[in-house]
């Protein structure tokens, strides 16, 4: 591995992985999916690294989300067992249930909506997220408006929907 | 100016306009309540959005148990509070997963003078031990040195005679010429008293110290003088006495003689341990002040800006008829598109492809400068069950994989003009 490599890996790993967190819900495949970028980025070092990281990372989770989707309900399956044997503490519950209605609300918006707003929690500014979506940079704006919005709406509807549940 | 959409007060919160435009903006609010009121709610919608996010963090985090080291890590006591507006890469707590040393999975050459300067490092660090080990043996042995005689003289040496002369002064009162006795002292005190003044002082206050031990002794063998003395006036002339005498004065000298011995052994063993300090030291101190001349001159180069066929990882070009020779086929290429070059590719095959055939990459650059990669492989005839994809297919008996530095999405318009 070259300094550069190795030094765009410690600059950019934690990012890629929380990114790839917040957008899988699985952290073991978000570090897989993260070691397969930086695996392509030793193939191919990028000159902009930081979009080209971010950008090959988000295919590899387009990619791999259309194979793991059995895999991924199984995961669900043995979570939630797992959480049922677990007896967490009430606050501990409340806010695993907060993060899932996080997670539901994020998978409600279109593809482009969710990975401008992951790259805006990312610190990306417009014009780095217009690079790494391929998208013009006066429209980065609106994006994240409509994304923003229909996040917040999602998740008081689930609010309201567990509100009344119970 | 019309009302304020809602992308434009999305990009004035994130500090994405440029200052003549917030500027107008600010103007245009100033006199619009409605775009004042929408404003507001996108505020409220940006920090709720950003608050969402954020907490992903903690309750995934303590739902998810780390692979790792961050199976020690406590979780977080509380969700993070919302974030201020992420102008740079947004601070995240020090428990995250993430924050953890990345476990670094790729392969690491390392270079010559990479293997320099640890080699250099752990000499370093090999020395700095030994001149701590160096200064520890010194230290101890010159507090030895100080606290050993007069522990000694005090405790062990000196109440013995004073003890036996108190008995015998007891048993027999006799005269005894005290001059001998106080001579001896003296000559048995003087060259101890050089040879710790030549001594290093590792410090004032024992220095100070030193005096008040030196006069310990000596003020008890006045005193055994003195009840000498005192006993000399009231009796005289019993040659038993005197011979008892002379004993408690035989005891005593070669008592402060063994004591004067033990002093100058243990001069003797802090200067050797002195000496062998210093040599370690000196030792010690060569490799660290040969590091930085060595180090010095060795700036690493720039890396060289990869070459295009670097960008691509094929390590052999071919041509046309020779990857047609490899596939067993026609090439598949991109319609509409001039391929810059193909060549064969390294270390990666394509999925359910035969692998003991080699991968034919051509090479495309699209008008953005991104490389476009269409990899072919020969398959197995009469193979199936391969996997497949949106970017990863099966033509005729030949497996394909399109890919390179532009996303799925150009990708896939791509794919449909692959012939």
């Amino acid at each position: 591995m070259t300094a550069d490599l190795a030094q765009l890996f410690e600059q950019y790993y934690a990012s890629l992985v929380r990114m790839l967190y917040r957008r899988t819900g699985d952290r073991d495949r978000a570090e897989d999916l993260a070691q397969e970028t930086f695996a392509r980025a030793v193939a191919a070092p990028p000159d902009n690294p930081r979009p080209w990281l971010f950008a090959v990372a988000l295919n590899l989770v387009r990619e791999d989300g259309r194979r793991a989707t059995t895999r991924g309900r199984r995961l669900e399956l043995l979570r939630a067992e797992h959480d049922q044997s677990a007896a967490a503490p009430d606050a501990e519950f409340e806010r695993r249930e907060a993060a899932a209605r996080v997670h539901a609300a994020l998978a409600m918006l279109n593809e482009r909506d969710r990975e401008a707003l992951l790259l805006k929690a990312e610190g990306f500014d417009y014009e780095e997220i217009a690079a790494t979506l391929g998208l013009a940079k006066g429209a980065v704006g609106t994006t994240l408006a409509r994304a923003r919005r229909r996040l917040v709406e999602a998740y008081r509807t689930q609010e309201r929907g567990k509100n009344v549940a119970s | 100016m019309s009302h304020l959409d809602e992308g434009t007060l999305h990009a004035l919160l994130d500090g994405e306009l440029e200052t003549n435009e917030v500027a107008e903006i600010q103007a245009h609010l100033g006199g619009c309540s409605a775009c004042g009121l929408r404003l507001r709610e996108v505020k409220e919608f940006l920090a709720e959005a950003d608050r969402l996010i954020a907490s992903v963090d903690a309750g995934e985090l303590s739902s998810s148990q780390p692979r790792t080291a961050a199976a020690t890590v406590p979780p977080p006591a509380a969700a993070p509070e919302p974030r201020p507006r992420p102008r740079a890469a947004p601070v995240t707590p020090a428990t995250e997963p993430w924050n953890e040393p990345p476990p670094l999975l790729l392969p690491d050459n390392e270079t010559a003078a990479d293997r320099r300067i640890n080699r250099l490092r752990r000499v370093n660090q090999a020395a700095m031990v030994a001149v701590v080990v160096g200064l520890g043996l010194v230290w101890n042995n010159l507090y030895r040195g100080k606290s050993t005689p007069a522990a000694s003289e005090t405790d062990s040496v000196l109440p013995q005679p004073t003890a036996v002369v108190s008995a015998a002064e007891t048993a027999r009162p006799d005269s005894v010429p005290s001059r001998p006795l106080r001579a001896a002292a003296a000559a048995d005190s003087a060259p101890v008293r050089v040879a710790r003044a030549s001594a290093p002082a590792p410090s004032p206050a024992p220095a100070a110290a030193a005096p008040e031990k030196q006069r310990a002794p000596r003020d008890d063998l006045q005193s055994v003088d003195s009840a000498a003395e005192s006993t000399d006036t009231g009796h005289g002339g019993d040659s038993a006495a005197v011979e008892d005498i002379a004993t408690v004065r035989a005891r005593a000298g070669e008592a402060l003689a063994e004591l004067a011995r033990e002093r100058r052994r243990n001069q003797a063993a802090a200067a050797t341990a002195a000496l062998d300090n210093e040599k370690r030291r000196r030792a010690a101190a060569a490799p660290e002040r040969a590091a930085p001349a060595a180090v010095a001159p060795t700036p690493l180069p720039p890396p060289p800006p990869p070459t295009v066929e670097q960008r691509a990882g094929i390590y052999l070009r071919i041509g046309l008829d020779e990857a047609s020779r490899q596939l067993g086929a026609p090439t598949h290429v991109i319609e509409g598109m001039v391929p810059m070059f193909m060549g064969l590719a390294q270390g990666r095959s394509v999925t359910g492809g035969d692998t003991t055939r080699p991968v034919v990459r051509v090479v495309y650059q699209d008008p953005q400068g991104r490389l476009i990669l269409l990899d072919q492989q020969r398959i197995r005839p009469g193979q199936t069950g391969l996997q497949s994809s949106a970017l990863a297919w099966t033509q005729g008996e030949q497996a394909l994989w399109l890919h390179g530095e532009a996303n799925a999405q150009v990708l896939r318009g791509y794919r449909d003009r692959v012939r």
